[in-house]
């Protein structure tokens, strides 16, 4: 992070190498930014103009672009990564930290094995379990539900989380387990009364990276629900796509309105956003 | 009956022993202090006594009754942590009364005991606050409230003072001292401190390497060491340790000659030694007189550094051929670095140890 | 009893976790190697036992070297990308060259395309790819190289590489973000130390910066090596694998051998040699961390 203390460089006059380097900087924030600036303006704009003049504002703003996309079936993708995303984080963080918690507190045999097994998970790609998953799912019914991707989502969330909770509660004093135990209390308590209170920032970062994963997730989205009803907003949107080839403004409407949830997530907590998709990948 | 009772208690992690066949025993209302240095096995002593492990062997016993498996909140102690172990996130009436909620004890008994507790230790108006608002002194004050509320049978310190500087450290040692008066506690107490132990204990108990070095008053320990261990772990500046050799004994009296000063014999009252024997002899700093006649030996040496601390000057003396000689004179003591000095040695505050490191004698 | 409860409480709070992992995670991995020896699809329910068939078959079919070639490049530009290009601008950011407003503006306008569903990305890059119509073929007209416009992920020369820098644009920011923290995390007086010896701000960055982030270089690396031999959605959405199989890579050639050629058991023996190559890129990354 950026330190508050101006240095030598900034302090003193700017030479040409700070210039250079700010252009450069201005240059690459605007290739970051500019495809999605582009892509708010044009879902603003007629078909029409958008192929005239793709640089230039809207004569009028198309509000009814995202009318059209919001019922053009939008609406049902939402709701169904809605459902999807807040019930694979709420159960990836409580089972996490209820497995952090016996891993880090609670004595037992083959903690290293059992550690590995679930931070194993980690290098395992989705990609590989996608067929035996598939006849799983049909096995247990749950093919086509929300539940068929709930379940693979929690999978597949544990490892990481279970990963970042665990290494946050190792620096939580274990005297204060001790003195729980002093005072009569039994692990449900000490867990929920003590850990999860004192691991609140790290379950935020931990239920936030659960909630993009969730939501953003592709490969079990495109191949474990066929039902428009139970669709999930990424694979919808490439229906959606194949609809209205032709309409490329609604398109883009769809897009960005398919992308408000999660910009405004991360522009609220940016900071722990950011702090929690880099934590634990390197120290 | 004693209150708590110790008997060939060992414990293993694994292949380590970190205590061997430990036994000794806690009378009703004696404040016992468990001393020696970090890794003696005090602090693994004390969680064998709470239950946060497990004995590996032999008995605790609480007012006569075995207590190896009984679960640590059923013991009837309470704990103060070496860093407080306060929940940070509960405030300080929250923090005293978990143990009491916990047991579902009425919330209004629960209020009046609070209160009850905050008044003994002055914390009337800080009930609300977290920890995080607190100065060092007033959390560990909280921690010690937590363990009083419980009205436990007998009170543990893990190190409870290690967290604080000097002068607050100075000042809860008072209030702790006091506090055992007050209420009466029996208290059993860690601390790798002999300072803290000095002052506070009824009884120490030292330890070394997971076992017992010696057991004893202050005063008993500090005047009648049983081997070099505990000579020189308690008192401070350390006593100062000649190596010697017997050569002559009879009659119960042995004459020893120091290994730096060939010609300084000393009188000692030792039955247990015969000539040829390697001895230790052991001094405090204190009883070492400067220039002074009629002591039974001198050494002659030269002032390498004075440390003024007011009260009592400290004198580090090299002595030609062996190592330097550390000397607590009374008061400002009118002496210079590079003065030449005779240091004399009274015998009766000689302490004498064989070759194993054990006392052999004290002279009366 | 009492001991008992004691003694199965733990793997009361872990049994949860771990039954997932083994019905979702672990077993089906195990599975697919199963499949992988059989020839099967969901036409026929007839499970013939091969052998090694389906990887003779594999290790004879051009498309899966092309596949693999494909997914080399793509780990080698991302390498070089992710990892040395973003290391060298977090190196920037935490210079303090600029202004501590402007750094978190950059790094938060960086890191922003990291969060956004793959499928607005390639969709949103597809449009701007587009011929005539597109961003890029407007920017060549507007800038008169008009001769370089090209049909962008239509032409077997361009598709591949096209793919690939929409996911450079999508990740480097974020690998900006977790560089910085690593940097964030050498001591100041390190750099206080050399700069009082007269060293300039590149011989900082060589002595101070390049030692101290050696490890998580390492560990990133291998993250994105990761990444790039699994990867399978930006390209199913932006191209699908084509034109002509151009910019396959083993994870498109593996979804489409099962769900459009019915190959089942030959698509499993694909992903069998993403979890051999993932195994062996994530051992070493999780011996690194154990190391550190």
């Amino acid at each position: 992070m950026a330190r508050d203390v101006p240095s030598a460089v900034s302090r003193g006059g700017h030479g040409p190498a700070y210039f250079a380097l700010l252009f450069i900087f201005w240059l690459l924030t605007g290739v970051s930014i500019y495809p999605l600036m582009w892509l708010v303006i044009s879902s603003f704009k007629t078909s029409a103009e958008m192929f005239g003049n793709a640089w230039a504002f809207p004569e009028s703003w198309q509000w009814g672009n995202y009318l059209k996309a919001w019922n053009a079936g939008i609406s049902r993708y939402i709701v169904s990564s809605v459902i999807v995303t807040v019930a694979s984080v709420i159960l990836v963080v409580v089972l996490s930290a209820a497995a952090s918690f016996a891993l880090v507190v609670l004595k037992f045999r083959g903690k290293a094995i059992i550690y590995t097994a679930i931070i194993g998970g980690l290098v395992l790609p989705p990609e590989v379990s996608l067929f035996p998953l598939f006849k799983t799912l049909n096995f247990l019914g749950i093919y086509n539900t929300y539940f068929a991707l709930i379940l693979p989502y929690v999978a597949f969330g544990i490892p990481f989380s279970t990963f970042l909770i665990r290494a946050y509660m190792v620096k939580i004093p274990g005297e204060l387990a001790e003195a729980a135990v002093m005072d009569g209390a039994g692990p449900f308590w000490t867990f929920w009364h003590v850990y999860i209170p004192l691991c609140r920032p790290i379950l935020a970062s931990a239920a936030l990276i659960q909630a993009m994963r969730s939501w953003n997730e592709f490969i079990f989205a495109l191949t474990f629900v066929e039902s428009e009803s139970v669709k999930t907003i990424t694979i919808g949107m490439m229906s959606f796509a194949n609809a209205l080839r032709s309409d490329w403004a609604v398109l883009m409407a769809g897009l960005v309105i398919s992308v408000i949830p999660i910009m405004v997530t991360f522009l609220v907590l940016q900071r722990q956003f950011i702090g929690g998709l880099t934590q634990g990948a390197v120290k | 009956m004693s209150k708590l009772e110790m008997v060939s208690v060992s414990k293993t992690f694994g292949p380590v022993k970190a205590i061997e066949d430990i036994s000794f025993s806690v009378e009703e209302r004696e404040f016992v202090v468990l001393v020696g240095p970090s890794g003696c096995g005090k602090s693994t002593l004390l969680r064998l006594i709470a239950g946060l492990e497990d004995i590996s062997a032999g008995d605790l016993l609480i007012n006569g009754t075995r207590f190896n498996a009984v679960p640590p909140a059923q013991r009837g102690l309470a704990m103060v942590f070496q860093s407080y172990a306060l929940y940070p996130h509960m405030t300080v009436a929250e923090n005293m009364s978990v143990g009491l909620r916990i047991a579902r004890v009425d919330k209004a008994v629960i209020a009046s005991k609070v209160s009850e507790v905050a008044a003994i230790l002055q914390l009337e108006t800080l009930l609300d606050r977290l920890p995080r608002q607190l100065s060092g002194g007033q959390r560990q004050r909280v921690a010690i409230g937590r363990a009083i509320i419980r009205d436990p049978e007998i009170f543990l310190f893990d190190e409870p003072l290690s967290n604080l500087d000097a002068a607050l450290r100075l000042q809860m040692r008072l209030e702790i001292a006091k506090l055992h008066k007050k209420l009466d506690a029996t208290i059993i107490y860690v601390t790798h401190d002999q300072v803290e132990a000095m002052t506070l204990a009824d009884k120490i108990v030292v330890l070394n390497e997971g076992r017992i070095e010696q057991i004893g008053t202050p005063l008993g320990l500090y005047t009648a060491p049983r081997n070099i261990f505990v000579a020189s772990f308690l008192g401070s500046p350390k006593m100062n340790l000649l190596p010697g050799r017997v050569t002559g004994s009879d009659s119960g009296t042995a004459r020893i000659d120091l290994d730096i000063g060939a010609s300084t014999p000393i009188d000692v009252k030792a039955e247990r030694l015969s000539d040829g024997d390697r001895v230790t002899v052991g001094i405090r700093p204190e009883s070492i007189a400067v220039g002074a006649e009629g002591s039974d030996a001198f050494l002659p040496g030269v002032v390498s550094v004075v440390e003024q601390l007011g009260g009592q000057t400290i004198v580090y003396v090299d002595i030609e051929g062996g190592s330097p000689i550390t000397v607590i004179m009374e008061g400002l003591a009118d002496i210079t670095t590079g003065t030449a000095v005779k240091l004399g040695l009274p015998g009766s505050a000689l302490h004498v140890f064989d070759d194993g490191g054990e006392a052999v004698n004290r002279i009366g | 009893m009492k001991l008992t409860y004691q003694r199965l409480l733990p793997y009361l709070f872990l049994s949860p976790s771990l039954l997932l992992l083994a019905v979702f995670v672990y077993g089906p991995a195990l599975e697919n190697i199963v499949y992988s020896l059989f020839s099967w699809s969901s036409m026929n329910p007839d499970w013939r036992y091969v052998g090694f068939g389906n990887y003779r078959h594999l290790f004879s079919n051009h498309i899966f070297w092309a596949s693999l070639v494909n997914n080399t490049l793509y780990a080698v530009i991302s390498v070089a990308v992710q990892v040395f290009v973003a290391l060298g601008i977090a190196a920037v950011l935490d210079a303090r060259v600029f202004k501590r407003r402007l750094v978190y503006l950059f790094r938060t306008t960086f890191f922003l395309p990291s969060i956004l569903p793959v499928t607005v990305v390639g969709l949103l890059w597809q449009l701007i790819y587009q011929p005539t119509l597109g961003l890029i073929d407007q920017l060549l007209f507007a800038t008169g190289l008009d001769s370089l416009s090209r049909v962008w992920l239509g032409e077997e020369q361009t598709a591949m590489l096209a793919v690939i820098m929409v996911s450079q644009w999508q990740w480097t920011g974020y690998m900006v973000a977790l560089f910085m923290v690593s940097i964030a995390a050498i001591p100041r007086d390190l750099y206080e130390a050399l700069e009082m010896e007269g060293a300039s701000r590149l011989q900082q960055f060589r002595y101070i910066t390049i030692p101290g982030v050696r490890e998580a270089t390492l560990i990133l690396t291998v993250i994105t090596i990761f990444g790039a031999f699994k990867v399978f959605d930006i390209v199913w959405v932006m191209t699908a694998g084509g034109p002509n199989h151009a910019s396959e890579v083993l994870g498109t050639h593996m979804y489409r051998s099962a769900f459009r050629d019915d190959v089942v058991g030959y698509a499993s023996s694909v992903a069998t040699v993403i979890f051999f190559i993932t195994i062996c890129v994530g051992m070493v990354q999780l011996k690194m961390q154990r190391d550190r």
